[in-house]
């Protein structure tokens, strides 16, 4: 456990991450900053603060986007802090109900798979499709605000819709980690990374049994979740990651997860430390693995040049925190035209499970500037390769009625191979 | 606070613009000199209504009021070191109201960044030069309240230079313009000028009429390394009499260096008595080469041992590397830097950096200077282990030293940062009892209740 007050201590207030803070860009008001933040996790260590409703509402209000970390002189993790933080709030006000059955389910993917299933059925009812965007918004349902968009159920989810190993030719070996959103919601996602694996002839091994990454229970402290998942995927990757070439991720957040999170998650508990360490170089993100270690861009380089047009949005958990934002542009750009936004930089706004019920007001506003910069770019596409950007962008896009199609880049380069 | 007033407060600006919960009061307790004092309440004004009918309740009532901005004051001038109410102008009021091209004017409210007027008229190939190291966060209220300066001030000015004009609130609630959106004005008292640098202890400023110039095309960097301070500074002369002006001309001394070094590693030259980093802008290369010449001739002229030029962005952010990360680096010396902007005239700049050397010995402190050789402007920083009172102690002596000798060379206690808490224990060092009386006379008149940041500035 970090002691609060140590880092607070160590912030010399010198407000250089106020100005690139994401809540604060939406709510300028210094409890609602890092320097805030920083400062009342001290004053709650020293006794000076009771982590009351009021203080809740205030931590649960961080993005946990990490613009504050890249620009603090003293590298202070405040986006950790906050978590932490979250798990004392969970331990005093327990979790949401909705959160409690959702967690829940992502701990135990059979249930959520017969679930899921039932929930295609059903969801019907109380959503109403929109075609273009595989997304539905709400006609009515108790938590969540009306008129929002929300990613519907996939009939089958990726993972039961194919073999463990797709073999196709052996130039290569890679894990697929595919994350949740992909495999329940997006499942055109992991389709299009199996169609690009096939051109390259590099074979495909699903790893069935992965639980959730664990960066939904991280955000919002539930780090008894987090324990069991991190443990459990970490043990559960050991078992064959000296097998294969890489294992890839074509989302932002399980990968940062994995890769990053579970070697900070694991501060206080060095053998699982070491054992998070160990399997974060085998990890990649898609596209990073495809631009880098692949042929990909040469192939891509040799089909038609195509008349759409791709805006690129950098997930935190991309840029940020992995260093991963020149890859895909490099692999989109050889077949679409590429219009930068504004600031692609900028977060998007999801912010995590509490962010988007509780405070949706919050997720809403730091989505406002950033349809705008979509729509102003006049691209046909918007692409970013995390499925809560695309949540959220959806959502931003569609209140703002921008008719800007969102795909992940692994979809846009599969249907470049696919239409020469 | 008194419920009635939080009640009347509610009333006016609606409940979400009024808090008085602990964690608010936690939260606008500080500012950058990380001292701490808890307000009774903070209000968000919406705009200049809210702001004079604040103030008129708080003369009836006797509340105290302290006006922020974005609280990275160096002196602690946003501090509420009597309780009372924060005035916060961050959430509403931080709106650009107008940018004029044809008179070259830009109109804000005072929760703007200064960054983001930069770049909104630099989008539009207008300057605002006035760039403190706080620029990406600071606000133009507290620019103009501490008349803040930056590294482009050797040629360019400080804000005190850039506003044309004020509106402002008086502690009785009455609203009043200071100024006119014209070059020359000559009626009635400066009362502009009188606000700028006042640290918020005569009136709240409510909007601000800035000067714009058009943005030079283009700028080059350069880095000298010098033997010593002294012919760094004999270099700086040259460079000034030879007739060319450097937009900005800082220099590191040897320890800021060499902290630089251990910290980053970026290859400088750790036996350097000092190294000059200088930037030239106009309009074309021709004009930046024949200034970087001139430049390059004066440093050879004066011990320079390598002279180098950037040839790119990338390059030039390298070459300024050093200086952007002094002030962080220095840290390996001591936890606590007790740090002070103080200024001499250009030319007295080697004679105090000798007094302070010989203060640094005599006291066995760690003293790193860094700054700006352009105006004579020096961040002097005394080193100390933040948890050893015995150590504070001797800082705070060797501060008052140092301050004695600035004043003894025509300087002065602050450049930029202002006087605030932090410094008004001295005072009296800078100027006459008289002095003193006059500047408590014009607080009186403006402020009769003292209501308006008391206890600060040393009044
Ligand atoms: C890392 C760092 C680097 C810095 N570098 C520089 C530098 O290079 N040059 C420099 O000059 N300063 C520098 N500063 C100091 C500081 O940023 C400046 O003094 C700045 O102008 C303060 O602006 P602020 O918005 O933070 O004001 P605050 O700190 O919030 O307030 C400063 C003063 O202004 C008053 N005030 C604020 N708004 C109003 C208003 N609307 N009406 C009336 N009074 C008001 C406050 O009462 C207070 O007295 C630096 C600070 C930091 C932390
Ligand atoms: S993580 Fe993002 S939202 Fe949270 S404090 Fe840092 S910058 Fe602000
Ligand atoms: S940038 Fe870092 S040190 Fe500065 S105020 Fe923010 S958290 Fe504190």
């Amino acid at each position: 456990m970090f002691k609060f007050n140590v880092t607070s201590d160590a912030c010399v207030k010198c407000g250089k991450c106020i100005p690139v803070c994401t809540i604060h860009k939406v709510n300028r008001d210094e409890v609602t900053s890092p320097r805030g933040f920083l400062d009342l996790l001290g004053a709650y260590q020293r006794g000076e603060l009771e982590l009351d409703k009021n203080a809740k509402n205030i931590f649960e209000s961080c993005f946990l986007c990490t613009n504050c970390v890249d620009v603090c002189p003293n590298d202070l993790p405040v986006d950790m802090l906050i978590e932490q933080a979250r798990n004392d709030i969970r331990k005093k006000f327990g979790l949401a109900w909705y959160k409690k059955l959702a967690f829940f389910l992502l701990r135990n993917r059979n249930i959520m798979d017969v679930l899921a299933r039932f929930g295609y059925m059903f969801q019907t009812c109380g959503f109403k499709m929109v075609e273009k965007q595989s997304s539905m918004y709400l006609r009515n349902f108790p938590i969540i605000k009306m008129d929002r968009l929300f990613p519907s159920l996939a009939k089958k989810t990726f993972l039961n819709s194919h073999p463990d190993v797709i073999y196709n030719g052996g130039k290569g070996k890679v894990g697929i980690f595919i994350g949740c959103l992909a495999n329940y919601m997006y499942t055109d996602i992991g389709k299009s990374l199996l169609e690009i694996l096939k051109v390259l002839e590099i074979d495909a091994y699903l790893i069935k049994q992965q639980k959730c990454c664990g960066a939904p229970q991280y955000f919002t402290g539930d780090f008894d979740s987090v324990d069991y998942l991190a443990k459990f995927n970490i043990e559960y990757i050991e078992g064959f990651v000296n097998e294969l070439d890489a294992i890839i991720i074509p989302e932002a957040t399980c990968s940062a997860m994995i890769k990053a999170d579970y070697v900070h998650f694991f501060h206080d508990q060095p053998e699982w430390q070491a054992r998070a360490k160990a399997i974060a170089p085998h990890i990649f993100m898609a596209t990073e693995y495809l631009e880098k270690k692949t042929n990909l861009a040469e192939i891509l380089a040799s089909k038609s040049r195509r008349s759409e047009t791709i805006t690129y949005h950098d997930p935190c958990h991309a840029r940020k925190m992995q260093g991963v934002w020149k890859e895909p542009r490099n692999l989109l750009s050889k077949n679409y035209a590429m219009i930068e936004m504004s600031d692609p930089n900028r977060c998007c706004g999801f912010g995590g499970v509490t962010m988007q019920t509780g405070n949706y007001r919050f997720a809403k506003a730091a989505g406002l500037p950033k349809a705008a910069m979509i729509k102003e770019t006049g691209a046909e596409y918007v692409s970013a390769e995390c499925s809560a950007c695309r949540m959220q962008l959806s959502d931003a896009m569609h209140g703002q009625k921008v008719d800007v199609v969102f795909k992940n880049p692994i979809e846009l380069i599969a249907k470049a191979l696919r239409e020469g | 606070m008194e419920i009635k007033y939080i009640n009347y407060f509610k009333n006016l600006l609606g409940s979400e613009n009024v808090y008085d919960d602990k964690a608010h009061l936690i939260a606008y307790c500080y500012d950058a000199t990380r001292t701490r004092y808890e307000p009774d309440a903070v209000l968000f004004p919406r705009d200049e209504s809210d702001v004079s009918e604040i103030l008129k309740y708080c003369n009836e009532h006797r509340i105290i009021i302290t006006p922020r901005g974005a609280g990275s004051g160096f002196t602690g001038g946003a501090l509420p070191a009597n309780g009372g109410i924060i005035l916060a102008f961050e959430k509403h009021m931080n709106k650009i109201l107008e940018i004029d091209m044809e008179n070259l004017v830009a109109v804000v409210q005072p929760g703007v960044i200064n960054m983001h007027l930069q770049r909104t008229v630099e989008a539009q190939g207008l300057f605002y030069p006035p760039d403190p190291a706080s620029e990406e966060y600071s606000t133009l209220g507290g620019n103009v309240s501490e008349n803040a300066g930056g590294m482009r001030a050797a040629k360019y000015g400080i804000t005190k230079d850039y506003v044309m004009a004020l509106r402002a609130v008086l502690p009785n609630g009455e609203i009043i313009r200071a100024g006119k959106r014209t070059i020359k004005d000559v009626a009635g008292y400066n009362i502009a000028g009188i606000i700028i640098a006042s640290e918020g202890t005569l009136a709240c400023i409510t909007e601000i009429t800035l000067k714009l110039i058009a943005k030079p095309k283009m700028s080059q960097t350069a880095m000298g390394i010098f033997p010593s301070v002294e012919e760094a500074m004999n270099a700086v002369y040259k460079t000034m009499a030879a007739g060319v002006t450097p937009v900005a001309m800082e220099f590191l001394d040897n320890l800021s260096i060499n902290a630089v070094e251990q910290k980053f590693n970026k290859g400088l030259p750790k036996d350097a008595g000092a190294i000059l980093i200088t930037d030239v802008d106009g309009n074309t290369q021709d004009e930046l080469t024949q200034q970087l010449d001139i430049i390059e001739h004066a440093f050879l002229e004066n011990g320079c041992s390598g002279f180098k030029r950037a040839g790119s962005v990338e390059e030039s952010k390298n070459l300024w590397f050093a200086r952007r990360n002094a002030s962080q680096s220095i840290t390996i010396y001591g936890s606590k830097k007790l740090n002070e902007d103080i200024t001499v005239p250009r030319s007295k700049l080697p004679a105090l950096l000798k007094a302070i050397g010989e203060v640094s010995k005599k006291y066995n402190v760690t003293v790193p200077c860094f700054g700006h050789t352009g105006d004579g402007n020096v961040h002097t920083n005394v080193m100390v282990d933040g948890s050893d009172p015995k150590q504070l102690e001797i800082g705070h002596v060797a501060i008052e030293e140092i301050f004695k000798a600035t004043v003894a060379l025509g300087g002065t206690l602050s450049g930029e940062h202002g006087i605030g808490l932090s410094k008004a224990p001295f005072m009296h060092l800078a100027f006459s009892e008289g002095e003193m009386e006059l500047f408590r006379s014009i607080k009186k008149a403006f402020d009769p209740n003292n209501i308006l940041n008391p206890a600060k500035m040393g009044l």
